[in-house]
């Protein structure tokens, strides 16, 4: 028996206790919390995601009220998991007249290589959007790739900007596709502010969020200096989706490709944490999240996960006193859909901590990489605040960049490479005149959602 | 333990132990439920956690002597679906975003939106200049506004109702009980309110215990002054975490001040000296005394 796995007494099969990957893990430990062994039944070894609790001291004085962070990992499964799944991709286009020149000849030849990319068993829909949004090509599977070239080639620049109208006609062509065992995306790109139609932001905002709500993603793909990076943030941050600020009309393919490369490695779709709690503890917060809280429960959306990627959430707990001993004072559920078998999953670990009054253990046994990722979590609001301030023109260039540094300095010890790299962009783009907001958006988002 | 399981399996997973149990033969032991040693609810066999508490339930509780009551009632914010519930502390309470008391992560919340100020007189609540505003049963505060919350008020933060449920029991008037030490004087003050406030007026502070930060004054009578965070069983409610339901006396007495630790949880000190548990301690005026996390001076009259 692989020893992985198991742990199943012999005659009781409803008394599966362990299920995951990862033996160090403190995955589907025993007992119904609220009633997991239906769900303990459903995990095997080849579970997409896992899901690991590191409580930032796993020690607490029991005569007291404390405060303790969580941090929850959670990894899509590294190894090559056979056929993915097929996708439902609406490409919906900004043809508005600011995109005459390069940026539309290379927006074209981006989706052409998007084509490229496609199997056959993949829907393609494409949307493009200007004094109104008009389906180009209605949803159909990836056959006859000349075919659908031919309508690539056929768009023109338009006048004015019908953001609003692109997102709802793009996903209604991805939910005109009825079957299940899609991954359903739309990637919306834009060069500019919404002149047509609905234009406020709430209202964009809601209609994404309603969208999402229907199992459908949007990926945010901002292109030029003059797009509303703060509308395109709340966009992906709503949908769950990918931000991206493309500086160069040349670098439109190579983002569609990368995107694209995404997508076709998501292993888990719609994935929700729910943080249950045990008696006398209370979820504080969840960093850089909303929650919506229920009784001795707070749930969480989170964005896709792709194979081999890990995304961590920070949890702050109250806990109140009690009697001394090990409890487990919260047990964090991860439900997903599995990408490759479209089967809804969950997976589920404990955050155990000890109440001693022996105050030796209590001050060893805090964890440093908690309080390492409290510190980037807390990144994103200073970020947030920095960006704000340069809008409001509150924060003057040199601040704002001393600001970012010591940001970057911290991302940089904390092996954070790629957000560092980021900000010293953004302090490039400042040092030469320009603002830094649209990339920052980006490391905002990334860093929101504990990416790595 | 669980007499009802017999074999006991211990899994090490790094860190964490898992302990898994099965019945020798299903058929005869299958049903019997575990209570939890904590909180006593019923539990699955199946279980390792309590379903309730969390506690591990093959192990006992230690340090049971420590109190399970809360901290001292101030009075809750709670929310308008019963999912959230924020205990009130004295002084200010902070409502934000970010690093705040209550805190309320929404994007109608300020990140510093409002206070709730806590006094032994009430609760009121303080507008900090919030983008969305503050309301008290749809009233708006205004800028300078200090309104006070009654019992069953519903204040709105931005778009969050939080109802305010005022403290269980009044702070009880100054007094002094001392009925549980000498049993002569039992008789004479349990007889009648009136009688307690004739004691009251009769017999003024001999001393003042203020604590460092000068938020607390408290007085000291002849006799035997109660320390500790519950409200009913002490003299003196002292509203820290780290304070024991029932810290220390202090007794007055033929012009001596004695400090008796009576089993606190987290120690009492006096000038920085950790004292004996349930040794009389004698004190004077000026000294410091640290009762759980709060340091006091005594301040003889």
């Amino acid at each position: 028996m692989n020893d992985k796995t198991q742990m199943i007494p012999p005659d009781d099969p409803n008394r599966t206790h362990i299920g995951g990957i990862d033996p160090n893990a403190t995955q589907m430990s025993g007992g119904a919390f609220p009633s997991d062994i239906d769900r303990t039944q459903m995990s095997t070894s080849r579970q997409a995601l896992t899901v690991e609790c590191i409580p930032e001291n796993k020690y607490a004085l029991p005569s007291s009220n404390t405060r303790d962070h969580v941090l929850v990992q959670i990894n899509g499964a590294g190894a090559a998991m056979g056929a993915r799944m097929p996708l439902n991709l609406c490409l919906i286009l900004d043809r508005s007249g600011s995109m005459e020149g390069p940026p539309m000849e290379y927006m074209k030849r981006a989706c052409s290589y998007v084509v490229d990319l496609l199997e056959p068993a993949d829907v393609l829909s494409i949307v493009a959007f200007s004094d109104q949004a008009e389906v180009i090509m209605p949803a159909r599977r990836v056959v006859n790739k000349q075919l659908i070239k031919q309508h690539i080639d056929m768009l023109q620049v338009g006048n004015t900007t019908d953001l609003y109208g692109g997102i709802q006609l793009g996903s209604s062509q991805i939910a005109s596709v009825s079957s299940p065992g899609y991954v359903n995306r739309a990637l919306l790109f834009t060069d500019g502010e919404p002149t047509a139609g609905i234009k406020d932001f709430s209202s964009i905002v809601g209609q994404v969020a309603e969208q999402k709500s229907r199992g459908i993603t949007l990926t945010a793909l901002g292109f030029g200096m003059d797009y509303n990076e703060e509308l395109l943030a709340s966009i992906a941050k709503r949908s769950g989706g990918n931000y991206y600020y493309i500086t160069r009309p040349e670098l439109i393919p190579e983002i569609f490709r990368k995107e694209l490369e995404t997508l076709m490695n998501i292993v888990a779709r719609n994935v929700k944490m729910r943080v249950h709690t045990s008696r006398w503890v209370q979820v504080r917060q969840i960093y850089n999240k909303l929650p919506a809280f229920g009784h001795r429960s707070a749930e969480v959306t989170l964005a896709d996960l792709e194979r081999g990627q890990t995304q961590t959430a920070i949890i702050e707990l109250e806990l109140g006193n009690r009697p001394g001993g090990t409890y487990r004072v919260a047990k964090v559920e991860v439900v997903y859909d599995d990408s490759v078998t479209a089967a809804s999953e969950s997976v589920s670990a404990d955050v155990i901590v000890e109440f001693t009054a022996d105050e030796g253990l209590i001050a060893g046994g805090v964890n440093d990489q908690v309080l390492r990722e409290i510190e980037v979590a807390e990144a994103s609001r200073n970020l947030e605040k920095t960006v704000m301030g340069m809008r409001t023109q509150q924060v003057s260039p040199a601040d704002a960049i001393r600001e970012l540094e010591k940001t970057q300095m911290m991302l940089m010890d904390q092996g954070k490479t790629l957000q560092a790299h980021e900000i010293q962009n953004a302090i490039d783009q400042i040092k030469q005149g320009g603002g830094a907001e649209k990339t920052l958006m980006g490391t905002i988002i990334d860093l929101d959602r504990g990416k790595s | 333990m669980d007499m009802d399981k017999t074999a006991i399996g211990v899994i090490e997973t790094g860190e964490s132990t898992q302990m898994i149990t099965a019945p020798v033969s299903e058929a005869t032991q299958m049903a019997m439920n575990v209570d939890c040693p904590v909180c006593r609810t019923p539990n699955p066999p199946s279980e390792t956690y309590c379903i309730d508490c969390g506690f591990l339930l093959a192990s006992e509780p230690t340090g049971v002597s420590v109190e399970l009551e809360p901290v001292a009632d101030h009075g809750k914010l709670i929310a308008a679906d019963g999912s959230r519930e924020f205990a009130l502390h004295l002084g200010d309470n902070t409502v934000g975003r970010e690093n705040a008391d209550v805190l309320l992560s929404h994007n109608t919340i300020s990140r510093s939106h409002a206070a709730v100020i806590v006094d032994a007189d009430g609760a009121w609540v303080e507008d900090r200049g919030s983008t969305n505003g503050t309301l008290i049963d749809g009233q708006k505060i205004a800028a300078d506004e200090k309104a006070e919350l009654k019992d069953g008020s519903e204040v709105m933060f931005g778009s969050f109702v939080l109802k305010y449920q005022a403290p269980a029991t009044q702070e009880p008037p100054a007094e002094f009980d001392d009925a549980q030490e000498t049993d002569q004087e039992e008789v004479v003050i349990s007889d009648s309110v009136e009688v307690e406030e004739e004691i009251d007026d009769a017999q003024p502070a001999v001393a003042e215990l203020v604590s460092q930060d000068g938020v607390f004054r408290f007085d000291i009578h002849d006799g035997v002054n109660a320390i500790g965070r519950r409200e009913a069983d002490n003299d003196i409610t002292i509203p820290d975490p780290y304070c024991s339901g029932r810290h220390a006396d202090l007794v007055h007495s033929d012009g001596t001040f004695t400090l008796t630790d009576v089993g606190s949880s987290n120690g009492t000190a006096v000038n920085g000296a950790r004292v004996e548990p349930n040794v009389p301690h004698i004190v004077r005026d000026a000294d410091e005394i640290t009762i759980g996390q709060t340091l006091f001076r005594l301040e003889v009259a």
